[in-house]
C-alpha cells in the first residue's frame, strides 16, 4: 500500500500584487513568484500563435524536468486559449490540470514500488484577468488517490499565465 | 572538577590521484519498482535520449549505458582540481544502479576520493531522474493523444534546460 502525504504547505498559488481581503481569508495564496524552475513557454503565450484559435480550443504545454535528488521531477501544465477570453481560457487549464494529475498519478503507479512514499508540492501561477480560482488542492489529491473533483469555487486572482507546477519527489531510501 | 575534551575522529580518507576507478551502487529501492525497471526498459529503448543508442541488456537481466561527461558538464569543483573526464557505465536493475567510473585528471595533485564520490553520485542521480521524466513525460504524450475530441499537432521537444516539452493544440 503505497503513503501519500501533503504537507499543509505544498500546495500554493502566487500572485504577483498584494492579496484581495478573500485570499489573504483563502490561506493558499501568496504574494510573489512561484519559486522553483521557470518552465512556462513563453512561445505559445504569444498573440500570433493564439490569433487564429477559435472557441475552446488552446494550446498547451506539457514539461517534465528532472529534479536534483533522487527521485525528484517537475511537471508543469500550461494551457493559452482565445485572447481575451479570461474564464475560459482559465476553465481549460483546470480540466488540463486535474486530467494531467490523474496521469500523472498513472505514470507513478506503472513506476513506483507499491509501498513508495510520494510528496507532491504543487504551485499555481493563474491567469491575471480570470476571477476562478485552480483547483490545487484537487489535483495535489488526484495524483495522490486518483479522485478527479471539479471545483466551481471562485475568486479573484491574479498573473500573468495560466500554469501550474506539480512537483514529485519520491523518498529516498535511509 | 572536571575537564571535557572533545574528540573527533577523523576517518582517512583515500587520496586519488590522475587515473581513478571504482565502483559505488546507489539503492533505487524507494524510487523504482519492478515494473518501473520494465517501463524505464522501454522509454530508452523508444527514445531519442543520447543513453538509448547505449543501452544494452545484459546477461545478468540488468540493462545498462555508458555515459561520458567531459567539459562544461564535469562538476565544477571537480574541474578546478583537475579532473578532465569522467566515464560512467551505470547498470540499472529494479533494486540498485551500480556504477563504475573512470575518472582522468590532469594535474598530479591530489584529489580526495570523498570528493570524487559525492560528485559521481550527482552525476548518477541526475541520470536516473533524466530516465524518470523521459518515462513520465513519454507516458503523459501518449494520455495527451487521447485526451480530447481533437487532440491536434501533438508534438515534443527537449529544450537545452533537459526539459522534456510536450506541446500540443487541442479543442474541447
Amino acid at each position: 500500500m503505497s503513503t501519500f502525504k501533503i504537507p499543509d504547505e505544498a500546495v500554493r498559488i502566487y500572485v504577483d500584487r498584494p492579496l484581495t481581503p478573500e485570499e489573504k481569508v483563502d490561506g493558499k495564496f501568496v504574494q510573489g513568484t512561484a519559486p522553483g524552475p521557470d518552465l512556462v513557454n513563453p512561445e505559445i503565450v504569444e498573440h500570433e500563435h493564439r490569433r487564429d484559435l477559435d472557441t475552446g480550443e488552446g494550446i498547451i504545454c506539457i514539461a517534465v524536468r528532472p529534479g536534483e535528488t533522487l527521485g525528484e521531477l517537475y511537471v508543469n501544465v500550461q494551457f493559452e486559449g482565445q485572447i481575451g477570453k479570461y474564464e475560459d481560457c482559465m476553465a481549460g487549464h483546470n480540466r488540463l490540470l486535474l486530467q494531467a494529475s490523474d496521469w500523472l498519478r498513472g505514470a507513478l503507479e506503472q513506476l513506483l514500488p507499491q509501498d513508495a512514499t510520494v510528496d507532491v508540492e504543487l504551485v499555481a501561477s493563474p491567469c491575471p484577468d480570470a476571477k476562478t480560482r485552480p483547483p490545487v488542492e484537487n489535483a495535489a489529491l488526484t495524483i495522490l488517490e486518483g479522485r478527479i473533483v471539479y471545483t466551481t469555487s471562485t475568486t479573484n486572482v491574479s498573473r500573468n499565465v495560466n500554469t501550474s507546477t506539480l512537483r514529485n519527489q519520491q523518498e529516498q531510501q535511509p | 572538577m572536571s575537564s571535557h575534551t572533545r574528540i573527533r575522529s577523523r576517518p582517512r580518507d583515500p587520496i586519488v590521484h590522475t587515473k581513478v576507478s571504482g565502483r559505488t551502487a546507489l539503492s533505487l529501492e524507494r524510487v523504482l519498482g519492478s515494473r518501473g525497471r520494465t517501463v524505464l526498459e522501454e522509454t530508452l529503448q523508444k527514445s531519442k535520449m543520447p543513453q538509448a543508442q547505449k543501452w544494452a541488456p545484459r546477461q545478468d537481466g540488468q540493462g545498462g549505458f555508458t555515459t561520458v561527461v567531459q567539459g562544461a558538464s564535469l562538476p565544477g569543483e571537480l574541474v578546478q582540481r583537475g579532473m578532465q573526464r569522467l566515464e560512467l557505465n551505470i547498470g540499472l536493475s529494479a533494486a540498485n544502479a551500480f556504477v563504475t567510473h573512470n575518472a582522468t585528471f590532469s594535474q598530479t595533485q591530489p584529489v580526495m576520493a570523498k570528493e570524487v564520490n559525492a560528485a559521481i553520485e550527482k552525476i548518477v542521480v541526475a541520470n536516473v531522474n533524466e530516465l524518470l521524466a523521459a518515462a513520465v513525460a513519454a507516458q503523459l504524450q501518449q494520455q495527451l493523444m487521447n485526451y480530447s475530441t481533437q487532440t491536434l499537432d501533438v508534438h515534443v521537444q527537449q529544450t537545452n534546460r533537459q526539459t522534456t516539452e510536450i506541446l500540443a493544440r487541442i479543442a474541447q
